[in-house]
């Protein structure tokens, strides 16, 4: 096949394979990156090569993987400066010395188990062209290695950011990063001084560490500045300009080919770059939105690709090499896990919070790929021992997750986070949010329900985890262009006591459970926007909710923006018609309108003993008719504005999947629409 | 506990732990380098047919790497290199099924000559004769080819 032919075949099989693998494991709530990691093994000879040699041979021929291996080296300098641009050097200040402690012991403990390791190893997994020294160093930092971005995801997912255990593992992740990838700078201009390994071109160890020390000194008091000056640049136009992005980028390259130059490899100075942006929130937002995409969805996985063309899991054969990697993944986690959990608890931290923090520390994931294929490069580590190491790598990724909720569960973190402030109100109201347009008209809603004093609003956005990689880590307010901001723009000025809520979600219908359980709701107030795949009102995310909250629910539907001066509410009597009463007269009390129940009985029953059964207090129209649903929709057209409707299989709202009479009612009824879902524990309460 | 005494128990002592590993590590002693592309100089034409071949070496455990037949598993024990294995097929009909029987001795930490025997057991037409190879590139020790 024509070179750059197969490459696009190679870029979109790549594609392919990382987004399904990395979907797979999604669904079992495991981090995307560890499917892509485990992507690229598959498409290389430790599974396509091994299954189908011949068409690991066709799609990636040796002499093709010079390119593609460039293109994801590219592609990892950017994800590099994206992860220097994440660590906010504020991530460090103010934590307290313990955290101090913390952090540099999480790097220190595991350096020590890896020498040990190497002393086991090194005669039996390298050879006399590598120095023990240099063994033993790379090893060392490949225990201590902590994936910072995964960690921040994982911590986001589980709304762990805000809490005390979130900002110290980030503290602490944040300084074992820069420690991790500044010992690996010595180590590599060790090593490359070493006669015969670094080439004829190589500098000087001394000219290597001394020109390191003045690059970091120039990146923080020369190219800083300038990078300031595109910030302003940037404040000014209040957008990123392309002029802006260029030169930004042209800064990535002078820092990568510096470092590179000097021999302590390009992603240095990309992380170094990134580290020394200015830390202007719009800016750093902008830059990351505009090369974060790509990065992730494009290189990051042709690096994975690359990766994995070169781990042959078939080197690690027998039950000798397969012992030595089940001694590499023990000690990998006795000393990252052990060595932070132990430190956290020296320190301060309560002994779950301290295992919690180990687990999260334990993370490697895609950083430790990146230091492993530097090593492979270096010839610091044989293929088999990096097949090993990816292993390890993978396997206590994959466990966090698992390991951190036995430890940590999510209820506890819900109970440990804001506990101050739930069920304090008279009345609370969950409203998640996922588009902009519908933050207003839910807080009318909202705001109809009670008076401002007796009424806290909690406006939530759960962002998909597939729709944020790098984590915005940044305290305060959502920015202006979150779904939350129109939603907090009507709110100001009204005297209501909003509170915006924003984390990454893997399961948005639970973790809206969770969070009106914690926050003790009295209501879950949600939108309905038609979604992509289906019609149904309570379909998607919105029967997530119903299936998992103890709440009552509500879903609005806008038709018009008007004044509510007549309410309708469709009455049976059942448990759903009476939250929607309920509801209504909440509505009627605020805004005055007038509530008028709507009672269908079949074609010539007596209407004048049903209406001896019901309050006084209320309007009721009594309607012979054999299809409620088209009796509610003809009354709704009396210039109702909104109607306020339990769910029920009357009305046509029946929750069940498998409803064939769903929605006609949303279609056909003209006026506004509540559909009200009370729970059975919350009618008992 | 007092933080400097934590700091001391949790971050120096790790440290110097690591030195002290540094330290006594360097006596330690690696398998030979023997990774990289080999020239076959004397002998063995009946069980390594090329005159080129290629060790790919993970410590002591190694593949020798010969152009268009299985690899042949090998282990390095000190300087000495034993490989057992992978079928033949190109010589006589009777010795098709047996494998190659390699004994080679590094002449140094990075070789430069391997050196011993090379044969196909019970097979009369590839006996076990002297073998020698020598690496073909100097600088082959450069990370892509020890490895």
């Amino acid at each position: 096949m024509h070179g750059f032919l197969l490459l696009l075949v190679q870029i979109a099989v790549v594609l392919v394979v990382a987004r399904g693998v990395g979907y797979a494991f999604r669904r079992i709530r495991q981090p995307q990156v560890v499917g892509e990691m485990v992507a690229g093994i598959i498409l290389g000879p430790s599974l396509l090569g091994w299954v189908a040699p011949g068409a690991s041979a066709a799609l990636f021929p040796a002499e093709s993987l010079g390119l593609l291996s460039g293109i994801a080296q590219v592609g990892l300098l950017l994800f590099m400066f994206l992860v220097g641009l994440e660590l906010d050097p504020r991530l460090l200040r103010g934590r307290g010395r313990a955290t101090a402690l913390v952090s540099t012991a999480t790097l220190a403990i595991p350096m020590l188990c890896g020498g040990l390791l190497a002393m086991y190893l090194y005669p039996r997994l390298s050879d006399a062209s590598v120095s023990f020294t240099g063994f033993a160093l790379f090893v060392s930092v490949s225990l201590s290695v902590t994936a910072f971005p995964v960690l921040a995801r994982i911590l986001a997912e589980r709304n762990l950011l805000k809490t005390n255990l979130g900002a110290v593992t980030l503290a602490c992740a944040a300084a074992a990063d820069v420690g991790a990838w500044a010992v690996l700078a010595v180590i590599l201009a060790v090593v490359r001084a070493e006669p015969g390994r670094g080439g004829a071109d190589a500098l000087p160890l001394w000219a290597t560490l001394g020109g390191t020390v003045a690059f970091v000194a120039a990146a923080f008091f020369v190219l800083k500045p300038l990078l300031g000056r595109l910030e302003r640049l940037h404040a000014s136009r209040g957008r990123l300009t392309q002029d802006v992005l260029a030169g930004v980028l042209l800064a990535l390259l002078v820092a990568a080919g510096t470092t590179e130059w000097l021999g302590v490899h390009a992603l240095f100075g990309a992380f170094v770059i990134g580290t020394a942006i200015p830390r202007e929130r719009e800016f750093v937002r902008d830059l990351t939105e505009r090369l974060e995409d790509v990065t992730v969805v494009l290189f990051l996985p042709l690096f994975f690709a690359s990766a994995g063309l070169r781990t042959s899991i078939g080197l690690v054969s027998g039950a000798e090499m397969w012992g030595y990697t089940a001694l590499i993944c023990v000690v990998a986690i006795i000393a990252k896990f052990g060595g932070s959990a132990v430190a956290a608890r020296a320190g301060g931290l309560p002994w779950r919070e301290a295992r919690a923090l180990g687990v999260l520390m334990n993370t490697r994931g895609l950083m430790e790929l990146v230091i492993l294929t530097i090593g492979l490069d270096l010839g610091l580590i044989s293929p088999a021992l990096f097949a090993m190491l990816v292993l390890m790598a993978i396997a206590t990724t994959f466990l966090t997750t698992p390991l951190l909720e036995w430890i940590y569960p999510s209820r506890l973190i819900l109970s440990d986070s804001d506990a101050d402030d739930a069920g304090d109100a008279p009345t609370t109201v969950v409203v998640p949010i996922s588009l902009p347009s519908s933050g207003p008209s839910l807080l009318r809603v909202a705001r109809a329900l009670a008076p401002p004093d007796a009424l806290r609003v909690y406006g939530l956005h759960l962002a998909r985890v597939e729709q944020q990689t790098v984590v915005d880590l940044t305290e305060g307010t959502p920015p202006a262009e979150s779904p939350l901001a129109p939603f907090l723009a009507a709110a100001a000025g009204t005297g209501l006591d909003v509170r915006p809520l924003d984390f990454v979600s893997r399961d948005p219908g639970r973790d809206i459970a969770d969070v009106a359980r914690q926050k003790a709701a009295d209501l879950v107030l949600m939108g309905w926007h038609k979604p992509v795949v289906s019609e149904s009102v309570l379909g998607g995310t919105v029967a997530d909710v119903l299936r998992h909250t103890r709440s009552d629910v509500a879903v609005y539907l806008e038709r018009s923006f008007k004044p509510w001066t007549r309410v309708l509410v469709p009455y049976r009597g059942g448990l759903h018609d009476v939250a929607a009463l309920s509801l209504a007269q909440r509505i009627a009390r605020t805004t005055g309108a007038e509530i008028t129940l709507l009672h269908v009985v079949a074609p010539g029953a007596d209407a004048a003993a049903t209406r001896e059964s019901f309050p006084d207090n209320v309007e009721l129209r009594v309607v012979p008719s054999g299809d409620p649903v088209e009796a509610l929709v003809d009354v709704a057209k009396e210039g109702f504005d909104l109607v306020v409707v339990g769910v029920s299989e009357t009305w046509g709202l029946d929750p069940s999947p498998f409803s064939v009479r769903h929605e006609r009612i949303a279609r056909e009824c003209p006026a506004s629409m509540l559909i009200v879902r009370r729970h059975a524990e919350a009618a008992h309460s | 506990m007092k933080l400097p005494l934590l700091y001391l128990l949790l971050v120096v002592l790790p440290l110097a732990g690591l030195f002290v590993v540094l330290r006594l590590g360097a006596d330690i002693e690696a398998p030979p380098a023997v990774g990289g592309p080999w020239r076959v100089v004397e002998g063995g034409r009946c069980s390594v047919p090329d005159s080129l071949f290629r060790i790919d070496q993970s410590g002591r455990f190694v593949h020798l790497v010969l152009p268009g037949r299985p690899d042949v598993p090998a282990r390095l024990t000190g300087p000495a290199l034993a490989a057992d294995g992978g079928a033949r097929t190109d010589v006589s009909p009777g010795c098709a099924s047996s494998g190659v029987r390699i004994r080679l001795r590094a002449d140094g930490r990075v070789a430069r000559r391997l050196v011993g025997t090379a044969g196909v057991p019970g097979c009369a037409a590839c006996p076990e004769s002297r073998f020698v190879a020598a690496r073909v590139a100097p600088d082959s020790t450069a990370p892509a080819a020890t490895h």
